[in-house]
């Protein structure tokens, strides 16, 4: 394998895990809200640990954004510095707009967020959790700007061999992003819906807090019904502008990954439409046991089909890195040897591989120990562990 | 024009090394903020919701430097390769640590994760002197480097001492910064400019440099209209986030709830 090789591998398996993790925190976090608000406008109880339990599994996962996310950020420069070099003018803006207005606001919420339960005012605390639900999807936005722009580079032109920023607006009207946006907001929606679905129906099946989760089922068919319909509809209405730009994308090697994508989602969204959806009425599907275990077996195949939708979007581009313009070839740091860049490949995908199991791991137990043991807003009273003695004032 | 934008950049740069300085120096100074599991367990509870806060100002620093300077960022990024890398797996593994440390229920786990918080702290600021002692020599290995690596862990982890006596009033924290002369000096804000020291001398070397490479002005007027108002609302919002994490003491009891 020469550096170039090397480079794109590190890129796809940065990138590949940011994507699945992040559309599980992207799709949760509504959800979050949305108990939230019930909470906060019914004084219910079980609301109160909707927004607790889900927002821990949220919390758990958000941490793995953020770490991808980062070695990703600094890896355009680092192995692709002629990009920065070639097209900075136009792509590097939606990636600073992103860091600036969407992550930078996005973390300092969450952690008051965490830090303001109990503490801050109701009201307040849950205007954080949306203001968190608003900048996650403008930082989604940002980023489906930016490789919509390499996908199709409008709005700029060529200048003395460089890419200038010609026309803003045609840059965020770009027919690949109004398509591409809602595609992948919907296939985030979908995998968290399906992961509620998946923990309902695990804690269903044994019988444990039965109540709870019936209520949990129910959200996240309704959520899944939603997001496989949006899936559906941006999906087909994202064939026009591809072929028109890009002709023959999905022929050749990628017609069979795009086949069982297009497969995954419209037998999940006829399933969802037409067995589960009715079966909530009298809540039927809460009590169909051997069902609900076939259910968990299909939490995984939203993340596959969104793994598999990036290999098409992404693979699909090659050999061009900004279409037409600019090949991945031509892209690659000068003077970044083979050596360097596999021994960055190896320590990312080690820590951050190691790290994404670890995740894995922690969110499985984390969902299957149910609702009473979630320590995420839990009133100090269960903290066992004495406080720190408050000494020298807490003036900074 | 591109003065006033090598200032917004500057104090997202400043922001990086004086308020993630801080959780850094935290970070590196855990075995002697918590002498046993249940003191390093209030630090890194502590921590948890600060480092949220406090790891945006070099994510964002980064953002801008992509959308005002690319040719530098990739310059700089390829350049100093090795010390990138290491800057991202220690940053990555300070980050588990913390957010790790409250999921397991082993004491093998809790000690496991408090060692890669402060092999993690450890970590970042050698790199972030190393780097830097790159850029002021030219030699992405070299003797500079290494004292800097010393220099930038030095500072990081007093500024992150004075912030935990200070500002939660971590009782050994509290202790180390309590002595005759240290004591009237032991203010975050003290210890914040000179943690930031170092990187305001690169900045000022190399402002020329950042100037010449500014993008065109069509880029920069859509910068100036999404990027400046979120750096005015996001200081307040950071603003009201550290008087609150800092007026109720860190307020371990509370955050222990999720870290």
């Amino acid at each position: 394998m020469d550096v170039l090789d090397l480079a794109r591998l590190q890129f796809a398996v940065t990138t590949n895990l940011h994507f699945l993790f992040v559309a599980l925190t992207l799709g949760l976090v509504p959800l979050v809200a949305l108990a939230q608000t019930w909470f906060v406008i019914t004084g219910r109880e079980r609301f109160e640990l909707m927004t607790r339990f889900w927002g821990q599994v949220y919390l758990i996962n958000y941490a793995l954004g953020i770490m991808t996310g980062l070695v990703l950020e600094f890896q355009f420069g680092m192995n692709w510095s002629g990009l920065s070099h070639f097209a900075g003018d136009v792509f590097g803006a939606p990636l600073a707009m992103e860091t600036m207005t969407a992550f930078f606001l996005e973390s300092t919420f969450l952690g008051l967020w965490i830090f303001g339960w109990r503490l801050l005012p109701r009201l307040v605390h849950l205007a954080l959790i949306w203001l968190v639900v608003l900048t996650a999807y403008t930082s989604a936005f940002w980023i489906l700007v930016a490789n919509s722009y390499l996908q199709n580079p409008v709005g700029s032109r060529v200048v003395a061999g460089r890419l200038v920023l010609e026309d803003f607006g045609v840059l965020v009207a770009n027919p690949h992003l109004v398509t591409a946006f809602p595609h992948v907001v919907g296939a985030a929606l979908l995998s968290a819906a399906w992961v509620v679905i998946g923990v309902s129906a695990h804690h269903l099946r044994r019988g444990s807090a039965p109540e709870f989760f019936t209520l949990n089922l129910r959200w996240g068919v309704w959520l899944a019904a939603g997001a496989s319909v949006l899936v559906f509809v941006s999906g087909h209405r994202s064939a026009g502008p591809v072929e028109a730009t890009q002709p023959g994308k999905f022929d050749g090697a990628l017609t069979p990954v795009f086949d069982s994508m297009m497969l995954i989602g419209d037998l999940l969204g006829l399933f969802t439409l037409l067995v589960l959806l009715p079966m909530l009425w009298r809540d039927r599907l809460a009590g169909a046991r051997r069902f609900l275990g076939a259910l968990v077996m299909l939490v995984p195949l939203p993340f596959v089909a969104s793994a598999l939708g990036w290999v098409v979007r992404e693979v699909g581009r090659q050999p061009w890195l900004v279409h037409g313009h600019l090949t991945v070839a031509e892209a690659i740091s000068p003077g970044v040897s083979a050596g360097a860049v596999l021994v960055s490949l190896v320590l990312f995908t080690v820590v951050l591989g190691a790290l994404a199991a670890t995740n894995v791991v922690l969110i499985c137990r984390a969902a299957a120990r149910g609702p009473e043991r979630v320590v995420l807003g839990a009133p100090p009273v269960n903290v066992t562990e004495p406080a720190i003695p408050s000494v020298g004032g807490g003036a900074a | 024009m591109n003065e006033l934008w090598l200032v917004v950049f500057g104090v997202l740069v400043v922001g990086c090394f004086a308020l993630e300085g801080a959780a850094v120096g935290i970070a590196l100074a855990l075995p002697v903020l918590g002498r046993d599991e249940a003191e390093r367990g209030q630090v890194i509870a502590a921590l948890g919701p600060m480092v949220l806060l406090t790891e945006v100002w070099l994510v964002a620093a980064v953002g801008l430097l992509f959308g005002l300077y690319p040719r530098v960022e990739g310059e700089l990024l390829s350049g100093l390769y090795p010390w990138v890398v290491l800057l991202l797996v220690a940053w990555v593994v300070r980050d588990a640590g913390v957010w790790f440390r409250g999921r397991g229920a082993s004491a093998r786990w809790r000690h496991g994760c408090e060692w890669m918080v402060c092999a993690g702290g450890v970590g970042t600021a050698v790199a972030w002197g190393l780097a830097l002692g790159a850029l002021a020599t030219g030699d992405v290995f070299g003797l500079v480097g290494v004292v800097l690596a010393l220099v930038v862990a030095l500072l990081f982890g007093v500024h992150g001492v004075c912030v935990a006596a200070r500002s939660w009033g971590g009782p050994r924290a509290v202790a180390l910064v309590e002595r005759p002369v240290v004591g009237g000096l032991s203010r975050p804000w003290v210890s914040g400019v000179l943690a930031s020291v170092p990187v305001v001398v690169a900045l000022a070397t190399g402002a020329e440099y950042l100037m010449a490479d500014t993008v065109g002005a069509g880029t920069l007027a859509v910068l100036a209209v999404f990027v400046l108002p979120a750096l005015g609302v996001g200081a307040v919002i950071q603003w009201w986030g550290w008087r609150l994490l800092s007026r109720s003491g860190g307020l371990p009891e509370r955050s222990r709830s999720f870290f």
